[in-house]
């Protein structure tokens, strides 16, 4: 246990000199490994390279780069008029788009913090033209967007697959409606706000005019569908499936909206060479300290003791949520996981929970990591992109997260929630 | 050359690396697509490759993210100091990332150089190339930090970076 402490002591001081959580990772855990004598060194690049060298992890650079080419590709535009044709008639036509647009814009990319920047840099001043408030703009545009890892394809179901072994089809299909149930909350609290604030109605369309803008953004609609076909039917694995996506988003871009040249392209490729480097170079650090952690048992430890502490389901499921929530807002998703992954699996399946029920609820308390405020990156994206006070943002994100706490007790204390879909699809 | 477009030299270089290999991944992984449905058989280096190249694109674009502040830190100690304040904790910070990135380099290259008897399973190539990928991308991280730091511009640091994938 004093290795245990020494470790989190030397995380916090590199985390807090803002060394790079990453490099903070790796130091800790080689200082760690160097006071503890009896382990070599070069288990330190022995962990790293176990924790990058996965084929699975493969598609994280994938599904990263078919959301970027279908961006460039002028995706987003024509998603956007399709929401806006299909909800732009309500009060707070605008607001509820958002939501809509996010919802859809997350069956093609995996990642809640490029829909941000992609949805929020067309979204967010259109609203603030039309009077909508700053701080609520960019509160909006975070909290709905963050349905993102939620609705398959998804970066984080793809690292909890690897990490524990399940299913990542079978967890991208679990994902389905508890990711249409956070969009519905995010659109209800922002259908309330905007009634009581009178927000305006962006512009009403006729039928035809819904069919145009469905026609012009049906390509764009159908790659979450062949994603999920492509996976359940078993003709691609999780890794050859993203790969195809990013060629269908290339020819869609290229041929069918004829706006993705060859330069867009190369910067897409080069925007996912770096970002692929910076969420490996955390999962790398931080499998030196999972690796470190398990080999003194440590996380068997933690694991005897909550069960000695804790007796029923409902109260470890409550625990998890609170610990997950707190660790979600100081902490990167990425070494989150690998750190706690092999503490709280085996507990979850010593109270008899399914693993794919456990999963949905670690990756939404997660990702409300991304809204939740200390440390909210989502929402500094939207405040950036609004020019909105920090403080205003957080004051107008708080009905959103008391609505997405609600949807996170639903799933739960509902396994239905998560396993229905799976179940009636007969998968294993 | 003056020293900061050197600096920028490596990192376009390190780019360039970048988009070549990812699009090489792409490539291999809907080639062994093709090849299953198309020619009846899928080729066994596909998926290697691909592997290997993510191991190089790791530690290079690890290197080639770094000064423009694409990797994510805790920046709340930081924002909350005077200018000399800061100055101290770059400083230490700077100095933690040469320490961890340099233990990388030196005990990757043996484990680099250990593994290079062995063959990989698919395409026989020595491990010694995959592996590789760790003592060249740490000590380049090296050089980046160090270049910062001659150049008087400490490498920026961020909370909300857009690059974050989840």
């Amino acid at each position: 246990m004093l290795l245990a402490v020494i470790l989190t002591l030397l995380l916090t001081a590199c985390l807090l000199l803002a060394v790079p959580v990453g490099f903070s990772l790796l130091a800790a855990g080689a200082a760690t490994i160097a006071w503890v004598g009896d382990i070599p060194l070069m288990a330190v690049p022995q962990q790293v390279v176990g924790g990058v060298d996965n084929l699975l992890l493969l598609a994280i650079p994938f599904f990263l780069l078919a959301g970027d080419l279908m961006n460039s590709g002028g995706i987003t535009q024509r998603l956007l008029d399709f929401t806006n044709a299909l909800v732009g008639r309500f009060r707070g036509g605008l607001a509820l788009s958002n939501v809509a647009s996010a919802t859809v814009m997350s069956g093609i990319s995996g990642s809640a913090v490029a829909d941000t920047s992609a949805l929020g840099r067309v979204l967010i001043p259109a609203m603030v033209k039309e009077g909508y408030s700053r701080g609520f703009a960019a509160a909006l545009t975070a909290a709905a967007n963050i349905v993102g890892p939620i609705i398959p394809p998804s970066i984080t179901f793809v690292l909890i697959g690897v990490l524990t072994n399940l299913s990542i089809t079978k967890l991208f299909l679990a994902g389905v409606v508890p990711g249409v149930l956070y969009s519905v909350a995010m659109a209800i609290t922002a259908y309330t706000i905007s009634r009581r604030r009178g927000y305006p109605v962006h512009a009403g369309a006729s039928l035809a005019e819904v069919g145009r803008a469905f026609r012009a953004a049906f390509w764009a609609l159908l790659m979450p569908v062949l994603i999920l076909t492509g996976i359940r039917t078993g003709v691609f694995n999780v890794t050859e499936c993203s790969a195809i996506a990013v060629l269908y988003a290339l020819v869609v871009g290229r041929f069918v909206y004829r706006e993705l040249t060859l330069v867009h392209v190369w910067q897409a490729l080069v925007r996912t060479g770096r970002a692929t480097a910076i969420v490996m170079i955390v999962l790398g650090g931080a499998q030196v300290v999972a690796w470190l952690l398990a080999y003194q048992n440590i996380p068997q430890a933690v694991a005897d003791w909550m069960l000695g502490a804790i007796h029923y389901p409902w109260l470890f499921l409550l625990t998890v949520n609170v610990l997950l929530l707190l660790v979600g807002t100081f902490m990167e998703n990425g070494p989150a996981l690998v750190i706690l992954t092999p503490v709280l699996y085996p507990i979850a399946a010593k109270f008899g929970i399914d693993p794919y029920h456990f999963s949905m609820i670690v990756a939404v308390n997660l990702v409300l990591g991304l809204i939740t405020p200390p440390v909210a990156i989502s929402l500094s994206i939207g405040a950036v992109i609004a020019g909105a006070p920090q403080r205003e943002v957080t004051r107008e994100v708080l009905p959103f997260l008391a609505a997405a706490v609600g949807v996170l007790l639903l799933i739960t204390y509902v396994p239905a929630v998560s396993l229905a879909v799976p179940h009636l699809l007969g998968v294993k | 050359m003056t020293l900061e477009s050197f600096a920028r030299g490596i990192e376009r270089t390190l780019d360039a690396l970048l988009g070549c290999a990812i699009a090489v991944m792409v490539g291999s992984m809907v080639w062994q697509v093709a090849g299953r449905y198309v020619f009846g058989h899928a080729p066994g280096w596909s998926e290697e490759l691909s592997r290997y190249l993510m191991l190089w694109v790791t530690m290079l674009g690890a290197a080639a993210a770094l000064r423009s502040g694409g990797h994510l830190s805790v920046t709340a100690l930081v924002d909350s100091l005077g200018a000399r304040g800061v100055a101290v904790v770059l400083a230490l910070r700077d100095a933690v990332v040469v320490i961890a990135a340099g233990l990388l380099a030196w005990q990757g290259f043996w484990f680099a150089e250990l593994n290079g008897a062995q063959e990989s399973a698919a395409m026989e190539i020595p491990m010694t190339v995959p592996y590789g990928a760790l003592p060249v991308g740490a000590a380049l991280i090296v050089v980046m930090v160090v270049l910062s730091r001659m150049l008087s511009a400490p490498f920026a640091s961020q909370p909300a970076s857009e690059e974050s994938v989840f």
